[in-house]
């Protein structure tokens, strides 16, 4: 395992103490992005654990697991977010319908032991429910500090994430053919955009649990 | 090989490109909210300061509805009776003798007294003269009911022909003239105030005395009264311009345009 792997894995670390620490201010609106931190925390320290324990190489596989819980997770906080700029039951189909296709994927359309394709997919929808949230933000004009809400910074953690995801998806095969000097490259590259992600959210957990603590003080 | 190199060229352009746009769209999107956000706020304060002034023209109108009706019931309800009961005490007094005849005299002399008053306070609420002569003749006949008095005396001139305007206009820097002088007898402790209108395309109207003067921006600052007149001189399109210091008397110029 690189050094870029344990930094990354400490930085979500560090979402997750952070959302733990915050947890009472913030289970009311943000208690599946919490969720989800957790996942990609456990998802991230089972590789080194199934590597070293269990001596299992090929991790895969565990994308078939990951993607549909952190498409689910992410989904279920825009659900929450996202009032009056989407129809909330298209929004509902289109989560029940993608993951319909995260479950059917690995059994009859990809091998289980390929790295699942359906990250591409959920990328452009978290693309597309970041883009309507700051649409929201400017029609509703109701934040009077955008710094201060923490929203801003979980969806902007998005939508710099799923865009780096879905550029590097789309070119990993071409990257990958190419060089494998050239593809480690690009994964550290990658790795930058997924430090930021989980700092980002961190930096959203601690604006959450400022501001609750402000209301009830 | 020159080909791949080519390749990675074009993906890192492509990626470094694709992430500029979005760091210009994310910056794009807090400067055109923060815009949007001020004039957002910018709107709603103009709808708070119309809507303060919708109130206060409905409180003012209301005040002005009941003046009226008040002044009116007390010169030809009150004042009329009034009239007659001097008139049955001017019979009695001419019927009777000596100590009815003492007590008579002296409850003629408090109607008079009495009736002196209620017209005075009629006048004061709503002077006849305004309706039918305009802005001019009421603050003449105010300036004389005041020196009838005699313990202040209010000088009235004017320059230019005099002309007529709206009537609520009137009314209103009749009200702010009335203030303004009813003020300057109550605090500034002069013997004189001088009154002069002067009519061109605008009005012009200055209210003077040699009193003590205050402190205006204390004035300003601590109480409703100085700031209400400005208000009330602002709805009916006109300005309020006070000068003031402690020993300096008091100067008001109230500047009408003409834009109501």
């Amino acid at each position: 395992m690189s050094a870029f792997f344990y930094v990354v894995t400490a930085i979500e670390l560090f979402a997750v103490i952070t959302g733990s620490y915050f947890l009472k201010q913030i289970k009311s609106r943000f208690l599946f992005l919490y969720v989800f931190v957790l996942i990609a925390f456990i998802t991230e320290i089972s590789k080194p654990i199934l590597f070293y324990v269990f001596d299992v190489s090929q991790n895969l596989w565990l994308s078939h697991f990951y993607f549909p819980l952190e498409f689910i997770f992410l989904s279920l906080v825009y659900l929450k977010e996202l009032g009056s700029s989407v129809n909330k039951n298209w929004m509902k189909i289109l989560i029940g319908a993608f993951m319909f296709y995260c479950i059917i994927n690995p059994l009859f359309i990809q091998d289980f032991t390929e790295y699942s394709r359906v990250r591409s997919f959920s990328s452009i929808i978290f693309l597309i429910f970041s883009i309507f949230y700051y649409y929201q933000v400017m029609a509703e004009t109701k934040i009077r500090k955008l710094a201060g809400e923490p929203m801003i910074w979980i969806n902007t953690a998005v939508l710099i994430y799923f865009a780096g995801s879905l550029f590097y998806t789309i070119l990993f095969t071409i990257i990958l053919e190419y060089s494998r000097e050239f593809s480690k490259l690009s994964a550290y590259y990658f790795n930058i955009l997924n430090l930021s992600f989980y700092l980002l959210i961190a930096v959203g957990f601690w604006k959450a649990g400022k501001q609750n603590k402000a209301i009830l003080s | 090989m020159g080909s791949g190199n080519s390749d990675i060229v074009l993906v890192y352009f492509i990626g470094t490109v694709g992430m500029l746009l979005l760091a210009g769209g994310l910056i794009f999107f807090f400067v055109t909210y923060q815009k949007r956000l001020l004039r957002k706020q910018l709107e709603l304060n103009k709808i708070k300061q119309d809507q303060q002034e919708e109130i206060l023209r409905n409180t003012i109108q209301a005040q002005e509805k009941e003046r009226k009706r008040i002044a009116q019931d007390l010169h030809d309800e009150v004042g009329a009776m009034l009239s007659v009961v001097k008139l049955n005490v001017g019979r009695i007094e001419k019927q009777t003798r000596d100590k009815a005849q003492a007590v008579a005299s002296e409850t003629k002399s408090y109607l008079d007294e009495v009736i002196t008053q209620v017209r005075g306070i009629s006048r004061a609420l709503l002077p006849p003269s305004l309706e039918k002569l305009g802005l001019y003749s009421a603050i003449e006949e105010m300036a004389n009911w005041v020196n009838k008095a005699d313990e202040i005396e209010i000088i009235c001139s004017k320059s230019g022909e005099a002309f007529r305007i709206d009537i609520k206009t009137e009314l209103a820097l009749f009200r702010v003239v009335q203030e303004l002088v009813n003020n300057a007898i109550k605090h500034s402790g002069a013997k004189s105030i001088f009154v002069r209108v002067r009519f061109s395309k605008t009005i012009a109207i200055v209210i003077r005395d040699t009193g003590k003067g205050f402190d205006l921006n204390e004035k300003m600052n601590t109480g409703l009264g100085l700031k209400n007149l400005e208000s009330r001189t602002e709805m009916v399109g006109a300005k309020l311009k006070l000068k003031s210091g402690p020993g300096r008397g008091t100067t008001a110029i109230i500047f009408w345009e003409g834009n109501a």
